[in-house]
């Protein structure tokens, strides 16, 4: 018996003893609970798992060369020059730079019928959806390979803060100018502006119902409407419906709340049912224009449709201004803007997705003081979340759970993927249950692990993670390059070369062991293996393991 | 196979279900249950358990719409161009609304469940909610999942608080206690209790990826078999463990990672993942053909649920989220998105009745909704977030046919804030009966619903 186990011992040393020596090669992973300080290396691989979608070589090589700070204050400048293939791809996709007029003139046709032949419909499906198609392409590829990653953090950030749902109306076109225009545009500015932007723009006015919030009809326009409906049907009862139709028209509360709730204050955070109201009074008559025969398409005001008379908003009036009537409004924002109750609850969500789940609240504290001191200056409070203390306390690095994007665009990057078809990306989004642009709740996503890590999703993590590896996704195909350079003679090295690549953090001992115990199994079973058979299942298993969920 | 590199073109049928014996402990610790898993002899002894099955109306389903106070004064007046039906004549055929009594229909597109009805098996409940007054979707639905109107929330949702409640007095750990038909679980099925979320379009093709990381996600994947040691087939915990015990470089990291979310999560995925693919994984195109469910959002995910229960898997609780419910716009009456809705869903129920069969009576399907809608239709054909809502509850041991809940009516006075349905009977009464009731879970502890205690007669579901 104990002879037996004995040699079973050796046995294990005989194949073990390479391995490990191998394995010391592999950067080891921290453990779980070290509190020693991130060393440099891994805090520019945590600024990259947190603003850059994963930490390749080669980007953990250029942030080294020019310092974090430096490098982080270029990648807000958008100042890092991008890759001609990536310039080439953009360049392809040329609704991206059209105006709302440009897109409306262009990609909104009329549409043919169902009896019109086959390629006239198709025609038209194919102008329809040219708009949307290209926008989602540019996501993924920016995300995928722009040199100025933060700023694709950034952006999807605020893309999920100020949620539209392409789906409704006609988002497919106007999501172009707001991903370009206000999301985009106003990143880096400031939280004010980013606001109103967003408060003028028909995405967001279509999107939560305001263009169609209006006051409530007069009297007067009352006794027409009974007076027209009289006329029209010689019946007293016609009469009184088509009063009680008209004095049903009014205020839709949708946007009103959710610019409170989840834009700006926090939910219940100070404001009440009656201040909602308030905010929605204020903003009837900002609607949408989208006829090109009644002028410029965009956001427009209609005074017929605004509810005239004094406001009262968080216990101050606001009263009308004649000449502007967009001042009421505009006072409103602005008052929410320079809310502590909106630094506050900013803070809290910048924190939450950039560092922890449970943000730290010192930091949370730092970064919303950042955001009051600067009025909002969004540059000044990403930078003030990097230079906090806590930022690098190792007891956030490589912890947070991936969301679908993170995960996809992540493993793309380290394996440094080619996207032939950005459509193979979006389906893998919508399998994971993150439809690009596609929330329909004005919440956004979630960006905790509570909604994400259910039993059941890593299965469909798995199956990407082995498809893109075995070059079964079409449209997505990791290139020969990246397997250039894995030991030509020994597979048994194979693993902690991949992994090196494809998890600079390291692997846990836990997962570094198994995956060493199963290519023994292989190799035994398969003394001289192909590469091509071999390094894309290691792939597969590096990018489904419990280490490559997290960042 | 699974010793080896992982070909994913191999399934490994035969090994995908393990005993209890073999992994029970280890489960139990993986997953951090605070009750110890018992043995088997400890079940409950009386046949199947008795199933839950939980459809969220997302969006805030309007009440007033479908169950209908067809006789009220005000309810016309109110709604003047998305009211159903004419108003009631004395002595003339009722029009529009399908008659349950003297003061309450359905609307037309709820047809189909009128035969549940007539067999005493249906039990809409009115003026049913959160006593919390938000109109914010997310909270409310969040209270309303976590059982826990206005407070800082529980650990996980009510459904999984009762999981974890009854785990070890019920079910064998092989058993599908509960499953999400849809790709993220929903709040009342978050928590500590690993409940499988079903991936979307194609449980069955990301299933073939289980097995490839059954190792990595193992229980004790670091001390799996030795090299060369070949043991094919069976993968005996009780020999896998102790090979490598004996090293200690894993030693505490390798606990730590025992408790780690990720890796509990991937092993819950495998397991649950496979037997619900044993169940459901044998549908066939032909069998798409002949189904007796609606397509759409609703039917195809009744139509799994119902295999799982007619498999005699040990379901207990089964939820569905139908989201697009806030019809803010174009609601529309006896038409219109909301019928096209309501007919959808009435279908799918009635199918899933007739499919399970005799299981129909150890069976209760219940809606939700986080709250119901404004009495009054506002100017585009819509209503907006409002505070009582509807439930309606479908099944065999209901004491049915009869509408639940008071209602005080639609005068601007008897309206909750002059707008909006009262909420008269909480939603934790009907949460409480149906736990204890029927789950049978035994008495719930103080606590489970955090400071609310269940009436005493409760809102007499159960004859």
């Amino acid at each position: 018996m104990s002879s037996c186990r004995f040699f079973r011992f050796v046995r294990i040393l005989a194949v073990v003893g390479p391995v490990l020596a191998q394995s010391t090669l592999t950067a080891q992973r921290r453990e779980p609970d070290d509190p020693t300080p991130l060393t440099e290396t891994e805090r520019i691989q945590h600024v990259l798992s947190r603003f850059g979608f994963g930490a390749t070589k080669e980007r953990i090589d250029e942030v080294r060369a020019k310092g974090i700070e430096a490098w982080f204050e270029e990648q807000l400048d958008g100042a890092a020059k991008e890759t001609y293939e990536l310039g080439e791809r953009l360049r392809e996709l040329t609704t991206l730079k059209l105006s709302a007029a440009e897109l409306f003139a262009s990609y909104d046709p009329k549409n043919p019928g169902p009896t019109a032949p086959a390629k006239e419909r198709r025609e038209y499906v194919r102008l329809r959806e040219t708009p949307r198609r290209e926008l989602l392409a540019s996501i993924v590829l920016r995300g995928a390979q722009s040199n100025n990653v933060v700023r694709e953090t950034l952006a999807d950030f605020w893309r999920n803060h100020f949620n539209v749902d392409i789906g409704k109306s006609n988002l497919r076109l106007w999501a172009v100018p707001y991903e370009r225009d206000v999301l985009r545009g106003h990143m880096c500015g400031t939280f004010g502006d980013l606001l109103e932007a967003t408060a003028k723009h028909p995405a967001m006015l279509i999107y939560l119902d305001n263009a169609l919030s209006r006051r409530p009809p007069t009297k007067g326009e009352l006794s027409t409407v009974r007076e027209n409906a009289r006329a029209r049907s010689k019946s007293k009862e016609r009469a009184a419906e088509a009063v009680e139709i008209a004095k049903q028209r009014g205020l839709n509360e949708n946007y009103a709340r959710e610019l409170l709730e989840l834009h700006t204050l926090g939910v219940d955070n100070g404001y009440t049912q009656k201040d909602v109201i308030e905010v929605a009074k204020a903003l009837t008559g900002w609607t949408v224009n989208q006829n090109p025969k009644r002028g410029d398409v965009g956001f427009c005001y209609q005074a017929d449709m605004h509810a005239r008379g004094d406001k009262y908003f968080l216990g101050r009036m606001i009263r009308p201004d004649k000449k502007n009537p967009l001042l009421e409004g505009e006072i409103i924002l602005h008052r929410l803007e320079r809310h502590a109750g909106t630094a506050d609850f900013l803070a809290t969500k910048l924190c939450r997705h950039f560092v922890a789940d449970e943000p730290p609240e010192k930091m949370v504290e730092h970064v919303a003081a950042t955001f009051k001191r600067t009025g909002g200056n969004l540059r000044a409070v990403y930078k003030a979340i990097l230079d906090d203390p806590e930022f690098f306390d190792p007891k956030y690095y490589q912890t947070k759970f991936k969301r679908p994007f993170e995960f996809l665009l992540s493993a793309i990057r380290v394996t440094h993927a080619q996207i032939d078809d950005p459509n193979a990306v979006l389906e893998a989004m919508k399998l994971l249950q993150e439809p690009l642009y596609g929330q329909e709740d004005p919440t956004g996503y979630y960006d905790t692990a509570e909604a994400w890590n259910d039993p059941g999703v890593m299965a469909v993590r798995w199956q990407f993670a082995f498809r893109l590896a075995k070059g079964q996704i079409r449209g997505l195909r990791i290139p020969d390059e990246f397997y250039k350079g894995l030991h030509p003679r020994i597979p048994r090295v194979w693993k902690d070369q991949l992994a090196r690549r494809i998890l600079p953090a390291g692997l846990g001992s836990r997962s570094s062991e198994t995956l060493d115990l199963m290519m023994r199994r292989y190799l035994a079973d398969h003394p001289d293996p192909k590469r091509e058979e071999l390094a894309p299942r290691i792939v597969g298993l590096l990018l489904g393991s419990p280490e490559f969920q997290r960042q | 196979m699974s010793a080896r590199m992982p070909d994913p073109t191999s399934r490994r049928r035969g090994l995908s279900r393990r005993t209890f014996l073999e992994r029970g402990a280890l489960a139990a610790s993986a997953l951090s249950f605070p009750v110890p898993l018992r043995t088997r002899a400890t079940r409950l002894q009386n046949g199947p358990p008795n199933i839950l099955v939980v459809i969220f109306l997302r969006g805030g389903q309007d009440a007033l719409n479908t169950i209908i106070p067809y006789r009220d004064k005000n309810y016309h007046a109110i709604r003047p161009t998305i009211a159903i039906g004419a108003e009631p004549v004395p002595d003339e055929e009722l029009k529009g609304v399908v008659r349950l009594d003297a003061n309450w229909g359905l609307h037309p597109a709820l047809a189909p469940l009128f035969p549940l009805w007539e067999a005493k098996s249906l039990a809409p409940i009115v003026c049913c909610g959160s006593p919390h007054p938000t109109r914010s979707h997310f909270d409310a639905q969040d209270f309303m999942e976590y059982g826990a109107p206005g407070m800082p929330l529980k650990d996980g949702g009510w459904l999984n608080r009762y999981l974890r409640l009854t785990t070890g007095r019920r079910g064998k750990d092989d058993d599908l206690r509960a499953i999400a038909m849809q790709g993220l679980l929903p709040r009342s099925l978050r928590g500590d209790y690993p409940v499988l979320a079903v991936p979307e379009r194609g449980a069955r093709r990301a299933g073939e990826y289980l097995d490839l990381f059954d190792d990595l996600y193992g229980e004790d994947a670091a001390r799996a078999a030795a090299p060369g040691d070949k043991q094919k087939g069976d993968k005996n915990g009780a020999s896998k463990r102790g090979k490598m015990s004996g090293d200690t470089m894993q030693g505490d990291a390798s606990k730590r990672l025992e408790e780690d979310p990720v890796v509990a999560s991937g092993r819950a995925t495998i397991e649950t993942l496979r037997r619900y693919q044993e169940i459901v994984g044998r549908k066939t195109r032909q069998s798409r053909a002949n189904s007796r469910f609606p397509g759409g959002h609703l039917g195809p995910r009744l139509e799994d649920i119902a295999k799982v229960i007619n498999a005699g898997a040990g379901l207990e609780v089964a939820c569905v989220d139908w989201n697009g419910w806030d019809h803010h716009a174009g609601q529309g009456g006896e038409d219109g998105r909301h019928a096209t809705m309501l007919g959808e869903l009435a279908q799918s129920i009635a199918a899933f009745f007739t499919e399970i069969g005799e299981h129909g009576k150890r069976t209760i399907l219940c809606t939700m909704t986080e709250f119901g809608r404004t009495c009054r239709e506002n100017g585009n054909s819509g209503t907006d977030h409002g505070h009582g809502g509807s439930m309606l509850l479908a099944g065999g041991r209901l004491s049915g046919g009869k509408v639940y809940g008071k209602f005080p009516g639609l005068d601007d006075k008897d309206l909750y804030q002059g707008r909006d349905l009262q909420v008269t009977t909480d939603y934790r009464e009907v949460m409480a009966e149906l736990l204890v009731r029927h789950l049978e879970c035994g008495k719930l502890p103080a606590d489970f619903f955090p400071e609310f205690r269940p009436s005493k007669a409760g809102v007499g579901l159960f004859a």
